[in-house]
């Protein structure tokens, strides 16, 4: 199993994977904005959400940034848009940023390791 | 009229930097040039011939400002006559101090400048600071930090720095407790805080009463308005816009607070200038 690792810089792209591997997205996050990356459009025949978790700035200064990362198993073969929103829970029509890159799965080749 | 003198700061003494309190995990170090908060409170109360004017007419008929000593003991008369029922801004229901700006962050890590910019919006000294001018105090802060234009957040002390470089602020002292802060606040004026930010303060409940528990996400600049006394609590303002909240503002229990300061929070009381 490969883990595909993606960024800020990923945006835009798109990422060759195989059933079975492991979509890791981390992006900035500062949540004393308010504003909170959430999963905006996956399609769920391809990836599948395992967890997401945030690692706080370092402490110190007030409206530093940390890390919020996003896990995705591939398990199914296909195209997926992999879209992330920052959004204010309480205020849907706050648009913030947007991550979006394009996950390209394949089945694993005969011969090669399963999941 | 003769010509007024402003920004006195306290007489300038050794630059060097004591060590001490850690502030959110970081080595905290104050400004020996930094007043005491209890020098601060020792004021007297001005003249009763002072007392029956408005802000304006002892601005401009009176050389009674003539020092930023009597700007503090006259806010706190201000403060005074704000005491009882005051007219509230719509849809808020809240006690606090008129403010009827809300400012918003934005996607950015700049509360510290909002919230020294709040706090020129907040009584005594009314001001009209926009969103901008709370980006513009940050980087003003970045200065002082001497990490121009960086985007990794700030102090409250470098915003009370760079608003007594715009002549805006006199003397400052950090209070370090909630004894402290309620002699300021009960008497004097608005309180710009930091301190660690946790999940479940991003939900305020019905009553706009926020919980400092969960996970801690960041540390966070805010204002602190008022103190409600029936309910031990204290009254912010956030700067997450109107829609946060209650119409940006929230309570948090004067315990759950002093918890927040007394794990390396900071609350900083500052005598204001009028521009």
């Amino acid at each position: 199993m490969a883990v595909i690792e993606l960024d800020r810089n990923s945006a835009g792209q798109t990422a060759a994977a195989v059933v079975g591997d492991e979509v890791v997205v981390t992006l900035d996050e500062t949540p004393t904005s308010g504003y909170r990356w959430v999963l905006e459009t996956i399609d769920q025949a391809v990836l599948s959400p395992l967890d997401d978790a945030f690692t706080p700035p370092a402490p110190g200064l007030l409206g530093g940034a940390g890390q919020h990362r996003f896990r995705f198993a591939v398990i199914g073969p296909g195209q997926t848009a992999l879209r992330l929103g920052l959004r204010r829970p309480w205020d849907p029509a706050a648009i913030g940023d947007v991550f979006e890159s394009t996950i390209d799965a394949a089945l694993a080749a005969e011969g090669e390791p399963g999941p | 009229m003769e010509p007024r003198q402003l920004a006195v700061d306290p007489p300038p003494r050794s630059a060097a930097l004591t060590l001490g309190r850690h502030l959110l995990g970081r080595i905290y170090k104050p400004d020996p040039r930094d007043w005491k908060l209890s020098r601060l409170m020792e004021l007297a109360d001005p003249p009763d011939s002072t007392v029956n004017m408005t802000v304006r007419q002892v601005l401009d008929e009176t050389p009674y400002f003539s020092t930023w000593q009597n700007y503090l003991v006259f806010w706190r008369w201000v403060k005074k006559q704000k005491k009882g029922p005051q007219p509230a801004p719509a849809g808020d229901t809240t006690p606090g101090w008129d403010l009827m700006i809300q400012l918003d962050q934005g996607q950015t890590g700049h509360c510290v400048g909002f919230g020294w910019a709040g706090w020129l919006n907040s009584l005594p000294v009314e001001g009209n600071f926009q969103n901008a001018d709370g980006h513009a105090i940050y980087y003003e802060c970045k200065v002082i930090d001497s990490e121009p234009l960086a985007e990794n957040g700030s102090y409250v002390r470098s915003g009370a720095l760079a608003l007594r470089n715009r002549g805006r602020l006199a003397a400052f002292a950090f209070a370090q407790n909630t004894a402290e802060i309620d002699d300021w606040i009960n008497t004097q004026g608005p309180v710009v805080v930091g301190t660690a930010w946790t999940d479940d303060m991003f939900n305020p409940d019905a009553n706009g009463l926020v919980k400092p528990t969960g996970n801690v996400a960041g540390g966070h600049c805010y204002l602190m308005l008022e103190k409600i006394d029936a309910e031990d609590a204290y009254v912010f303002q956030n700067s997450w816009g109107a829609s946060w909240g209650k119409n940006g503002r929230f309570k948090m229990k004067r315990s759950d607070f002093g918890g927040l300061l007394a794990d390396f929070g900071e609350a900083c009381c500052a005598a204001e200038l009028p521009r």
